[in-house]
Formats: structure tokens, C-alpha cells, sequence
């Protein structure tokens, strides 16, 4: 089971962010998306989680448009996680978790064997266990996100996506979650849509990189695809190399940038 | 470990139900008549003389009942307004109800009774068996207005609050515009509902209000939890699989009801649909389970009592209800300004 976007344009009113674009997923892989801010990174997960409605195009889940699904059975196999969710005022880490069991556990029953086992699974995986009575609005930047994470994790969806989910997070955290999902795709066959800022990480931990530029796909495929080609200089406007480090893994080093009004013209002053 | 904290909590709504079941005895047996204990024990049991049994059953009781009846509808529709509006400091005006019912209540008094007349004694002419549904009807348009002005939004909650706010205002200026017009010996009857008054309010009354009570309770069950995923933002709440427009609507439905009901028979009373969910969220601590039984319990006792001090304290005068609540609500707003701030 995959989400597939075709000719999508979807934006605010009369502002069109996604201008007819078009792709599909890896399944079982962690699919990232990168770009410039404001291409539409937000916007295009989103609409892939059913959240917005496309003005035109279509997105389809096993072979369904989205919004076909009724939002309980969406939230069985597609978890979203939205970039800096507001923090509930008299919530505590457990609690908020256990929302994400929402769609499993319907409006009446209680929690089941099943739903406990998840939160613990999600609590443990996301190193929150000793923090499941602490308040959530007590918490710092970085611990509430991975409490929002093992929230989406506690869902127990096919398929996650989240927007920057590591944008409040210090190296060692980051690194920390995105082996995590690096982990599940590889042993549970979860399928990750991610968008991060931090290049590098997309390089490493991306196996298939979606480079947006102003509403559009500007590339899809592997790392070592994308550094073959100069579009990461072109769309962000920088100069700068690709490094091979140890393993194979890619890095890139933004050197310099270069006025985004001109783009591969060479600043003035040199 | 889990287990541990819940029970250690679990004696707490216990404590509450014991703390109305209290505020009620009190309230059933001290009053302005000056009973002795054993006179109304006999009239309870049925064997009273007439006078006796006249200001047991049919004033004091059904006093007493729509008291813990409205003090729980004002509590349970703060509750449902401060979770789906994220607004810790939302209550029952917040959707223009208790302004619309205060209006309406003016206009029908305006047309039935004061139309052509300027005979002061007709003040005790009033239709009452109709005012509690005109109110009610009137909290319930300018409810279902906000709901529609705030539809264009998606809802959103503070779009919700900016339309009850401004829709408020507007009906609670035409309101005192109207009593500003309104000759002065028949202002009393008005103020006297406008300050939130359970004097003389009886059996009919909690008629009024019990079909919404148990709707009220028949949906609580279904609501309890989406009420938690809402007060997450609409994209996270969504996601976790819950339609948030339709919950949201349907919550705001029942608070509505609930608060309109309640205005329409006993006027606004302030304070209890804002106070009474911070309390019971303090008392219930951070695990939420008993949180909503809690407002009702709390709701229910405290307006008891707050009418027992009213009626007691200066009797045979009486201070309303709404005025007692408000007075001692009022430190405990600026205790959770202090909090919030």
C-alpha cells in the first residue's frame, strides 16, 4: 500500500503552493523531501494525508482517492505529523500518546492489551518511558517532539509521514530519530515520507531524495543520483561540493551562496 | 504503577458526591421559612401539615433540583467550550447564548406584556411558564448564528471565539439598549432574571431542563474522547483519525443546548460554566478519567450551595444566585489570570 500524487495543485485560497505535481512513494522506504522554504514541502504533506483538498489532481492511497477514506480508517494506515503541533495545556506524555490509538480503539472501548503494548513500544522506542506522567507543557522543545513522534508511532500506521520532525532537536536527538524511522522502514517495512532542512541528513538517511522547487518536482531519485547532477546548487542557490564520507554515506557542504534573484551568476564583488 | 495512581485518585469523585449529596441536605432543610429539622423530615416523608409540605415539596425541592440540574449544565458547557475552543477561559457567553437569551427574554416581555400599558401592577402578569423556553430558544439562535458565521473559518476555534465575542456584544448592547428604554417600574422583574435567580423556580422548570440533561448525558459517553484529540490542532487531531468538524459541531451543539436550556430558566449565572472546569481539572489531576463527572458533581453542589448562602444569609431578603456565584467566582478568574498570564 502506497500514496501516489498525480498532477496535484493545491494551496490557501487563491494561492496555489503545488503546481501540478506528480509522484509516488517508495513502500518500505524513507522517502525525503527537500527544497527551499516555501516550495511546498508542507503543502505536499498535507495533501498526502488527506488534510488538504487538492484544487485539482488527485492523490490515492491503494488505488483510492484520499478523500474516499473516512478519516478513522485513513488513520489506520497513515500517520501524520505536522510541523510544531500546538501542546495541550493539562496533557501528560502517556495521555498524549495514547491519542494516537484513537482510530484503533473507536469511541467507547477502553484500552485494550494491544493498545497498552503500542504506547509502552512507542514510548520505549522514542526513550520516553520514565517521562510517561510528566506533564507535556513542562516539557522542553525537544522532548515534546519525540512525544508528538511516539504519538504518530503509537498509531501503528503502514505509512508515516511527517513534516520536519527534527527541526527542534539537537544533533544527538536528531540523529536519534531519524535512525529510528531508518530502523522501522528497514525491519517493519514502514513506509516514511519525511521532509527535513538538514541536506545531509537527507543524503544519509534518504533513500529516495524528492527535490521541490516553487511548487514543483525538480528531481526523484537516490543520493547518489542527485549528486551527479548540480540541481542541489541551482534550486538552493549556493555553491558547494558533494563529499564521499566514511561507508559510502554522501554529505553535502554549502560553500557559498549566490543570490537567489540570479541564479548561477557569480556575486558581483569577486 | 499505572494501576497505583489511578485507584490512589479514584476516592476523589467519591469525596465530591459526597460533598453535593451534603450541599443539598443542607439546602433541603435550611431555608428562610425557619423549619425545624423535624418538620421537614416529616414532610419529606410524606406526613407534614399543609404548610409545612407546601414549602418543602413544591418550593424548596423543586428549588434545590433545578439548582444541582443548572449548575451542572453550566459546568459541563464550560467544560465542553474550554476543550473546543482551546480557551481555558471560555465559558457559556462565549457563544453569545446567555446574550441571546437575555434578549429574547426582553423582546417577548416588550411585546406580551408591555405592549400599550403602563400599568406597573401588571408586572405580576409575566407569562413565566414561557419565559425559560423563549430564553432558551434565544440562547439557541445566537449559538446556532455563531456556529454559522464561524463555519467559513473551519471552525476554527478562534474564529468561534472572535464571532461569539462580537455577536455577543452586539446582542447584550441591544439588550441593555432596550432596558435603558424601559420605564422604570418595570425594570425590577428583568433584573431580577438578568442577575441569574432561582427564586420561585419550580417542578415545571426541571421539566424544561431534563430532556436536555439526558441528551446531554446520552452524548457525553461518545464525546469524551474526541474532546481530548480536540484540543490538539485540527491537523494532528485529524490525523489520529477523528473527523474534527463534525466532533466539534456536535460538541458545541450539546454545549449550546445545555447552556441555553439553562439561561432560559434561571437567567445567566456567571462564573460556574468558567470556574467549575479548572476545579475539577485540579481535583481530578492529571489523569483525566473522572474529569467530566467531576465538573458535574462540582457544578451541581456548588450552585446548591451558592443559593443556600444566598437565600439564607439575609433572609427573608435574597441574594440571587448568579450574584453569589459571581462574587465568589470573581477571585478565583483572577487566581487563573494569574496562572495564565
Amino acid at each position: 500500500m502506497t500514496i501516489t500524487c498525480d498532477a496535484l495543485v493545491a494551496g490557501y485560497g487563491e494561492q496555489k503552493v503545488l503546481k501540478g505535481l506528480s509522484l509516488a512513494l517508495s513502500p518500505g522506504a524513507i522517502n525525503v523531501l527537500i527544497g527551499p522554504n516555501g516550495c511546498g514541502k508542507s503543502t505536499l504533506l498535507r495533501t498526502a494525508a488527506g488534510l488538504l483538498k487538492p484544487v485539482s489532481g488527485e492523490v490515492q492511497l491503494d488505488n483510492k482517492p484520499i478523500g474516499q477514506w473516512p478519516r478513522r480508517k485513513l488513520a489506520r494506515q497513515i500517520s501524520f505529523l505536522p510541523q510544531a503541533p500546538v501542546v495541550p495545556e493539562n496533557m501528560t506524555v502517556a495521555q498524549l500518546v495514547e491519542q494516537g490509538r484513537f482510530a484503533h480503539r473507536g469511541l467507547l472501548g477502553g484500552m485494550r492489551g494491544e493498545d497498552r503494548d503500542a504506547v509502552d513500544w512507542a514510548l520505549e522506542q522514542t526513550g520516553l518511558t520514565a517521562f510517561r506522567a510528566r506533564s507535556v507543557a513542562g516539557l522542553s522543545g525537544g522532548e515534546r517532539q519525540r512525544v508528538w513522534i511516539a504519538a504518530a508511532l503509537a498509531q501503528q500506521t503502514q505509512i508515516v509521514l511527517l513534516d520536519e520532525p527534527t527541526t527542534y532537536l539537537d544533533i544527538g536527538h536528531q540523529l536519534e530519530v531519524l535512525e529510528l524511522l531508518q530502523d522501522l522502514s528497514r525491519n517493519r517495512a514502514l513506509t516514511v515520507l519525511i521532509s527535513l532542512h538538514e541536506i545531509s541528513h537527507a543524503l544519509m538517511f534518504g533513500d529516495r531524495i524528492f527535490l521541490m522547487e516553487n511548487g514543483h518536482l525538480r528531481f526523484e531519485g537516490s543520493p547518489a543520483a542527485l549528486a551527479e547532477t548540480d540541481l542541489l546548487q541551482t534550486v538552493f542557490a549556493v555553491e558547494g561540493s558533494f563529499r564521499r564520507l566514511d561507508r559510502g554515506v554522501l554529505a553535502f557542504l554549502g560553500e557559498r551562496s549566490r543570490g537567489r534573484d540570479a541564479p548561477g551568476v557569480t556575486l558581483a564583488a569577486e | 504503577m499505572r494501576e497505583y495512581e489511578t485507584t490512589a485518585r479514584s476516592w476523589r469523585p467519591w469525596l465530591m458526591l459526597a460533598g453535593l449529596l451534603t450541599a443539598v441536605t443542607l439546602a433541603v432543610f435550611l431555608g428562610a421559612a425557619g423549619l425545624t429539622a423535624g418538620e421537614v423530615w416529616t414532610a419529606l416523608m410524606g406526613e407534614g401539615d399543609r404548610r409545612t409540605d407546601t414549602i418543602i415539596s413544591h418550593i424548596r425541592l423543586p428549588r434545590v433540583l433545578t439548582g444541582m440540574v443548572i449548575g451542572l449544565h453550566f459546568a459541563l458547557s464550560g467544560a465542553l467550550l474550554q476543550a473546543v475552543t482551546r480557551n481555558p477561559l471560555a465559558d457559556p457567553t462565549i457563544l453569545g447564548v446567555s446574550q441571546g437569551a437575555t434578549l429574547a427574554v426582553m423582546i417577548f416581555l416588550l411585546i406580551t406584556v408591555y405592549w400599550d400599558s403602563t400599568d406597573g401592577s401588571i408586572l405580576f402578569a409575566i407569562p413565566v411558564e414561557y419565559l425559560s423556553l423563549v430564553g432558551c430558544a434565544g440562547g439557541l439562535v445566537a449559538g446556532l448564528a455563531v456556529f454559522l458565521l464561524s463555519m467559513r473559518g473551519g471552525l476554527s476555534p478562534m474564529r468561534l471565539t472572535l464571532m461569539g465575542i462580537a455577536l455577543g456584544a452586539v446582542l447584550h448592547a441591544l439588550a441593555l439598549g432596550i432596558l435603558a428604554g424601559w420605564g422604570s417600574t418595570r425594570v425590577e422583574s428583568l433584573l431580577m432574571w438578568m442577575s441569574g435567580s432561582l427564586y420561585a423556580r419550580g417542578w415545571q422548570h426541571l421539566l424544561y431542563l431534563l430532556p436536555w440533561t439526558v441528551l446531554a448525558f446520552g452524548c457525553l459517553p461518545l464525546l469524551r474522547r474526541p474532546i481530548g484529540l480536540l484540543q490538539l490542532d485540527d491537523a494532528a487531531a485529524a490525523s489520529f483519525g477523528l473527523s474534527v468538524q463534525a466532533y466539534r459541531s456536535l460538541v458545541l451543539a450539546v454545549a449550546a443546548g445545555l447552556a441555553a436550556s439553562a439561561v432560559g430558566v434561571v437567567g445567566p449565572v456567571g462564573f460556574v460554566g468558567l470556574v467549575v472546569p479548572h476545579l475539577a481539572r485540579f481535583l481530578a489531576g492529571p489523569d483525566g478519567r473522572f474529569y467530566l463527572a467531576m465538573v458535574a458533581l462540582l457544578g451541581a453542589g456548588l450552585t446548591v450551595g451558592a443559593d443556600l448562602l444566598g437565600r439564607t444569609i439575609m433572609a427573608p431578603g435574597e441574594v440571587p444566585v448568579g450574584v453569589v456565584t459571581t462574587l465568589l467566582g470573581a477571585p478565583f478568574f483572577l487566581f487563573l489570570l494569574r496562572r495564565y498570564g
